[in-house]
């Protein structure tokens, strides 16, 4: 029987800054006065082949061996010790020692440390159970583009958006996108894609994406539903290059090593569509969207000393939507541009001490732009942010009768300013109809200040062999709306046998009021919402991963509008469902399948009828299957999908102003209808060239390979009479080249 | 304000990127109330006005039509809504109910006082609902009755167009001002600048060789006035 297992790649848990799970590499520490165990295991690389030769060291105890040509190893490890496993060549790995059984360690090689992606469903701290999938394996799945962060609509839970997406957050689990977190290297970006769904960030700059859809820890807050982190990737020892280009974008990545304690990554990307679109489209179309955006990353990292490494990151993007006219009288008429942009720069530092500490602190400065014009209407707005946040761990073998304890605290100061000058439309909130541009207008001119300051402490400890606890109280403090929202959380996990894990979570979790109008009404409470999940996690076989989730969580003070327009916190709201996903990796076959099933709903009052949310979504399903050849020169693979169609609210009439030339929309129950459900193929290919000393690949992807078009919405005629469905684009081909040295 | 208002990027990128087979405010090609017209649209203290409307049908025709119920939307108390022979009338109350009536409306004394009325139609089977502001205190005329000019030539009851081709529209009889609005309407072809006083009608070769246009010139003060011409391509 194989023995439970938590392994750390620390080198992917370091480049996750102070938003990531700490790896604690304890040293020298008095030994616990229990007998020592005897554990017997094994040290494979991802592909299972044994790695004779490598160092295992018991921690803090210090005994240390070296697995033999099969990968084995035995040594004595006393209750609360974990291992520290090395080789050359391969990133050291922490391994926890639970219960009975071997121990089965899997290295990874330095080279491709960064390409690991944990995605984590509901657990804090811990990495045992998640599923692990290679960048490779993500970049490559059919209907993404090769755009790695283009994948995370495959996961269970999540919603995929609506639209040519750009902007978007990601929608989690029932709620909506503000509701939830997208963080690089521990702090807010503003967005996560471009328009296209492109995502900011190229796949080859990103090292780790990990993805709590709920039951979060403590260390973050300023979220009421889910938390999308994303971890960029330092450069590795050799020196590296990479181009790419698309028919939408092309792109170039450099990395090499700086003197011996520094690395630096750098990565710059524009799209082109909008320089032969309009060129390309027959002048009878009019208008056509030609969106520009580009982004760059950079990151350096240095080992400041053997305890204490740095790290810098910048990263950018600017994204720029306009109509472009294929004949003058259309330019003449139409006015509508929005430009999106944002700079963030984060400076991050890790230390591991002695006797089990560690410290990660981190401090960022954000500045954003966002501009949009649309006839006599617009909005400017300008912000610039200074985050700081810090967190100390401790690890300890005994305590108060407890084994193997965390103790973490952190803190995190977020203080922003803000210059809004608008005059817009008020636009649709959730659960109300549309009115397109023709809603009444709201001016504002002036500067909010916001200053949000968190704090935490947890502990993490095992309660018996199988049983572990993490139990955390997090307080904020959101001074703009003088609200001090205390949250209690704790997961409790089970491992029933060495292949199955039971896992229980709890908490409190609160959103600020500061999306967007929320920002022009400053007594507005923080959402708060309860969560609880119950979650199993099983491995099938040797090739296959199971997890099933759970949830429910409950909603309270939702910001919603009453009749006179005003932002009041009187709604309530409910999410639950299931999420499974299922994986399997076996030789040249990786294949994929998630499945939510979900309903979530919302009351706009307290006595009001419970409604479907906006973002309700039923059905949502997602299987995939790739296939790399013998000879590893070309790659196929597919992806289909089904989901629900988007709840919408139907017209059932109008009445015909006469004085006033318009019609008044006479509308049904509020998402009393539902688009079409939707389901399409998606399909790809990659071929791959090997050189001595670079590689060349090609490839075409393809979305929608059925011509099935997504219908987005309704559009009504002018006293609708009619109505007819605004799909999005039949297909959507990419291919590309690649070349990396 | 961490997110572009998303969903009015979308909907304009999709309304730029989309094709519509939807009608255009300027095709009559369903049942739709076109105009409501008060014979007096500012009615003095005991003053009485009749309404009727200009409605279209499935296949596009013009016709006067008279409500099958009006009544006034809300309790104002200044106003008298009543089924007489061949319509309904609307009388304004004496001057004390009008002073009252502003009072409870939150208005000075020299401020008009406008009454919403709601009248009802059956067109084709269909019930249509339409809305028509009376202004109470002061008398106020429609705008006088306009001519259609059909390439230059000004015609009343029916016209002959040039058949596949463009054909000019032009307002005639009202002198346009920033207080008037013109809206062109057709049954057939396709018009271009709908909303000024020349508009421009293309027929294609698929277009029904007969059809009807309108024009409709309406006041900010709440007056109507319309046109209608037969028109048939050879």
């Amino acid at each position: 029987m194989m023995r439970a297992v938590r392994t750390i790649t620390l080198a992917v848990a370091a480049t996750a800054l102070v938003g990531a799970p700490l790896a604690g590499r304890a040293v020298a520490q008095p030994a616990a006065p229990a007998p020592a165990a005897t554990v017997l295991g094994v040290v494979h690389d991802r592909l299972g082949a044994p790695i004779a030769g490598a160092t295992v060291t018991t921690d803090p105890g210090g005994v240390t061996t070296v697995t033999d040509a099969a990968g084995q190893f035995a040594i004595a490890v006393a209750p609360g010790e974990m291992l520290i496993v090395s080789a050359p060549s391969y990133e050291t790995a922490l391994v926890g020692v639970e219960g009975e059984g071997d121990v089965d360690v899997e290295l990874v090689p330095v080279a491709v440390v960064g390409e690991v992606v944990e995605i984590v469903d509901t657990k804090p701290t811990e990495v045992a159970g998640a599923v692990n999938l290679t960048t490779d394996e993500l970049a490559t799945l059919p209907g993404t583009g090769g755009d790695l962060l283009a994948s995370l609509d495959s996961l269970p839970g999540v919603v995929a958006p609506s639209g040519f997406g750009g902007g978007q957050g990601v929608i989690i689990r029932g709620s909506a996108p503000e509701d939830s977190r997208i963080l690089l290297d521990g702090f807010d970006i503003p967005q996560l894609y471009h328009l296209f769904n492109r995502s900011i960030i190229p796949t080859r700059a990103v090292a780790g994406l990990e993805y709590l859809p709920g039951g979060f820890d403590v260390r973050y807050g300023r979220a009421s539903s889910g938390i999308v982190s994303v971890t960029s990737r330092g450069a590795g020892d050799e020196v590296e290059a990479s181009g790419e280009v698309s028919i939408i974008e092309a792109g170039v990545l450099g990395a090499a090593p700086i003197g011996d304690d520094g690395k630096v990554l750098v990565s710059f990307r524009r799209s082109y569509v909008d320089t032969y679109l309009p060129s390309v489209l027959p002048s009878t179309i009019g208008l056509v969207v030609a969106p520009r955006y580009y982004d760059g990353l950079i990151r350096a990292d240095w080992d400041v000393t053997e305890r204490l490494r740095g790290a810098l990151t910048v990263v950018g993007s600017d994204d720029l939507t306009e109509l472009v006219a294929t004949d003058d009288q259309t330019a003449e008429e139409n006015t509508f541009r929005a430009d999106t942009k944002f700079i963030r720069a984060i400076a991050a530092g890790y230390w591991r001490g002695d006797r089990g500490v560690t410290v990660d602190v981190g401090a960022s400065v954000l500045a954003q732009g966002v501009s949009f014009a649309f006839g006599d209407q617009y909005l400017n707005v300008e912000q610039l942010s200074l985050g700081t946040r810090a967190e100390v761990s401790k690890r300890v073998a005994n305590l108060a009768g407890l084994t193997n304890v965390v103790l973490r605290g952190g803190a995190e100061l977020d203080p922003r300013r803000v210059l809004l000058d608008l005059r817009l439309n008020r636009g649709r909130d959730e659960g109300e109809p549309d009115t397109g541009m023709d809603g009444p207008l709201q001016v504002f001119d002036d500067t909010v200040w916001i200053t949000d300051v968190g704090a935490w402490s947890a502990i993490e400890a095992s309660l018996a062999p199988a049983i572990r606890l993490s139990a955390g109280l997090r307080l904020d403090a959101f001074t703009r709306n003088g609200a001090y929202p205390l949250q209690p959380r704790a997961e409790l996990t089970y491992r029933a046998d060495d292949r199955t894990k039971l896992r229980l979570a709890a908490g409190r979790y609160t959103r600020p009021a500061e999306f967007q109008g929320e920002l022009l009404t400053p007594a507005l409470e923080p959402e708060s919402a309860t969560q609880l999940t119950v979650g199993a996690e099983r491995k099938l076989g040797q090739a296959g991963n199971l997890q099933v989730t759970l949830y429910d969580t409950e909603r309270t003070k939702l910001i919603t509008r009453d009749e006179m327009g005003t932002n009041r916190n009187q709604g309530r709201g409910r999410s639950y469902g299931m999420d499974l996903l299922a994986s399997y990796r076996r030789g040249r076959w990786f294949g994929w399948f998630s499945y939510s099933l979900a309903r979530s709903t919302r009351r706009d009052t307290a006595t009001a009828p419970a409604r479907l949310f906006d973002y309700d979504q039923t059905h949502d399903l997602v299987a995939a299957v790739t296939y790399k050849s013998k000879n590893k020169r070309w790659q196929v693979g597919g992806r289909w999908s089904y989901a629900s169609g988007q709840p919408t609210t139907p017209v059932l009439g109008a009445v015909y102003d006469s004085d006033g030339d318009r019609f008044l929309p006479l509308n049904g129950s509020v998402n009393s209808e539902r688009l079409p459900a939707h389901h399409q193929l998606d399909l790809r290919v990659d071929h791959f060239w090997r050189f001595p000393t670079w590689t060349l690949s090609a490839f075409l992807d393809i979305n929608n390979a059925y011509l099935n078009a997504k219908v987005e919405q309704y559009q009504y005629n002018f006293d609708y009479t009619q109505r007819e469905e605004i799909k999005n684009l039949p297909i959507f081909p990419s291919i590309g080249l690649r070349g990396e040295l | 304000m961490n997110r572009l208002t998303t969903s009015v990027v979308v909907a304009a990128a999709l309304a730029a990127g989309a094709c519509t087979d939807l009608s255009q405010r300027w095709e009559l090609d369903h049942a739709r109330v076109l105009a409501v017209r008060l014979s007096s649209p500012g009615l003095a203290p005991g003053e009485a006005a009749t309404v009727d409307a200009l409605v279209s049908d499935a296949t596009g025709t013009p016709a006067l039509a008279t409500p099958t119920l009006v009544a006034e939307v809300g309790a104002s108390g200044a106003v008298a809504v009543a089924a007489a022979p061949g319509g309904w009338t609307v009388t304004a109350g004496d001057a004390a109910a009008i002073a009252a009536a502003r009072t409870a409306a939150g208005l000075t004394a020299d401020q008009p006082l406008d009454v919403t009325l709601g009248a009802q139609f059956v067109i084709d089977g269909v019930d249509l609902v339409a809305t028509k502001r009376v202004r109470l205190g002061e008398a106020i005329a429609n705008p006088p009755t306009p001519t259609i000019a059909v390439d230059g030539q000004v015609v009343t009851d029916a016209a002959t167009i040039s058949g596949v081709g463009t054909t000019t529209l032009t307002l005639g009889g009202v002198t346009l001002d920033d207080t008037l609005a013109v809206d062109w309407l057709t049954s057939t072809g396709a018009l271009t600048n709908s909303e000024t006083a020349s508009a421009t009608l293309e027929l294609v070769a698929a277009d029904p060789r007969t059809g009807h246009v309108v024009v409709l010139v309406k006041s900010d003060a709440g007056g109507a006035a319309w046109a209608t011409v037969a028109v048939t391509a050879p």
